[in-house]
């Protein structure tokens, strides 16, 4: 009974979140309330709206379980360290969308992370022209499946979480599942 | 045959050894149809990330566990009211009669959303709680989820954006409820004007207003009021 009553440590989280199944949820939302204050002096500190520090503390708790999930974060630093620094620099996001009267939206950065520069720039570019809407549009038109999956892999869910959530053999079938997905995405928007 | 994403997917997964990394990204740098691939790739994860946030976001901060925040929305709301209220008393002292009309009418009117709906809709209803707390841009990602559903979801995703002077957003909203020719009561004209007046574009929201009573578009009544 006194795991149920005390307070989750770091390493409950990590290791809830990386377990998947049923239980991932229940850890991502104890890691969202855990360092929810940061909210608070986040929106004191830069002097920005709490609302909006509000989204981009979301905003870093994603990219937080994301990063746990795929391996990204190695525990090298403390959970709440690693997140503050993300959290930091999503408030700054928040500061230059002020700046330029813009409403908050995800950067392209954690996304594109890997790519060195200047292809991340290219990259960047190419994605700016595209359109959006009809891709999101697109994505609703997909089987069921295609889009667990599809939704699966931008939460940060790994090949082997899904293989295990819809039942294939091995996490490359999970993977090659998902690219045709992706692949038939492709060819639809070209249309 | 292969999958054209599979190496690009190994690559963002980190499952490339060190010299297949970086004759990929030689091949990036030299191939514009590899950067084509990376790049809907990409705008792919990103779409879905950007809705899985607004999704995730407005189940976070409705839960009840973000006391934290709440409590102290409220005591930070009072201050950025009081400070909102300075500026409005700077702004009908300085600004034009139509302005001072406008502004309270902003102030007034377009404060609760108040509207009775023919179904029941609970992500609508969510929505209009958020938006009736001042949550303008939890309220808003709310009402984005349903522009496909609902014209009056446009509405209030548009006014939800006008509320946080984001006119550029609210205006792209407006024009589309007005260019809505299902609409009874489109007040997409009516809305238009009163954010050019904010921005400032009397001339053109007086315009905008004229045609809206000359039209008998939504918002007749009020619009006549403000240019009275």
């Amino acid at each position: 009974m006194t795991f149920f009553t005390r307070k989750s440590t770091d390493n409950d989280l990590i290791e809830g979140i990386r377990s998947g199944g049923t239980q991932r949820r229940t850890f991502e939302n104890k890691l969202y309330q855990k360092y929810n204050y940061l909210i608070r002096d986040a929106a004191r500190k830069h002097k920005i709206e709490e609302e909006e520090a509000s989204i981009a503390y979301s905003d870093a708790i994603l990219t937080i379980i994301e990063h746990i999930g795929s391996g990204r974060f190695e525990g090298r630093s403390e959970l709440k360290t690693y997140l503050y620094q993300i959290f930091f620099n999503k408030c700054v996001d928040v500061i230059r969308k002020n700046a330029t009267k813009g409403a908050y939206h995800l950067s392209f950065d954690d996304i594109l992370e890997p790519i060195p520069d200047p292809q991340r720039t290219v990259i960047q570019d190419l994605i700016r022209k595209q359109d959006h809407e009809k891709l999101r549009n697109l994505l609703t038109t997909l089987g069921e499946r295609c889009q667990h999956l599809l939704n699966r892999w931008a939460e940060g869910y790994s090949d082997q979480e899904s293989a295990k959530e819809f039942g294939y053999n091995s996490a490359n079938v999970a993977q090659t599942t998902r690219l045709r997905c992706l692949e038939k995405l492709r060819e639809l928007y070209g249309k | 045959m292969a999958n054209e994403f599979l190496d690009i997917d190994n690559y963002f997964q980190g499952k490339l050894s060190a010299k297949e990394k970086e004759a990929f990204e030689n091949n990036l740098a030299n191939d514009p149809s590899l950067a084509e691939d990376v790049a809907f790739y990409a705008q792919t994860k990103f779409v879905q990330r950007d809705q899985i946030l607004k999704e995730r976001h407005v189940e976070w901060t409705t839960q009840s566990g973000s006391k934290a925040v709440g409590v102290n929305f409220k005591l930070i709301s009072v201050g950025i009211a009081a400070i909102f209220l300075v500026i409005i008393g700077v702004w009908f002292f300085t600004g034009s009669d139509i302005q001072q009309r406008t502004n309270a009418y902003i102030k007034n009117d377009l404060d609760q959303l108040t509207r009775t709906m023919g179904a029941t809709d609970d992500s609508l209803k969510l929505g209009k709680d958020l938006y009736n707390q001042k949550k303008y841009t939890e309220a808003k990602i709310v009402f984005d989820k349903l522009i496909n559903k609902s014209p009056e979801a446009i509405e209030f995703a548009g006014l939800s954006a006008f509320k946080m002077n984001d006119y550029d957003g609210a205006i792209k909203y407006f024009e589309k409820i007005e260019q809505n020719t299902e609409l009874i009561n489109n007040k997409g004209k009516f809305y238009l004007a009163l954010v050019k007046i904010r921005q400032g574009k009397t001339e053109e929201g007086e315009r905008l207003l004229n045609e809206v009573i000359d039209q008998n578009l939504g918002g007749k009544t009020d619009a006549e009021k403000i240019l009275e």
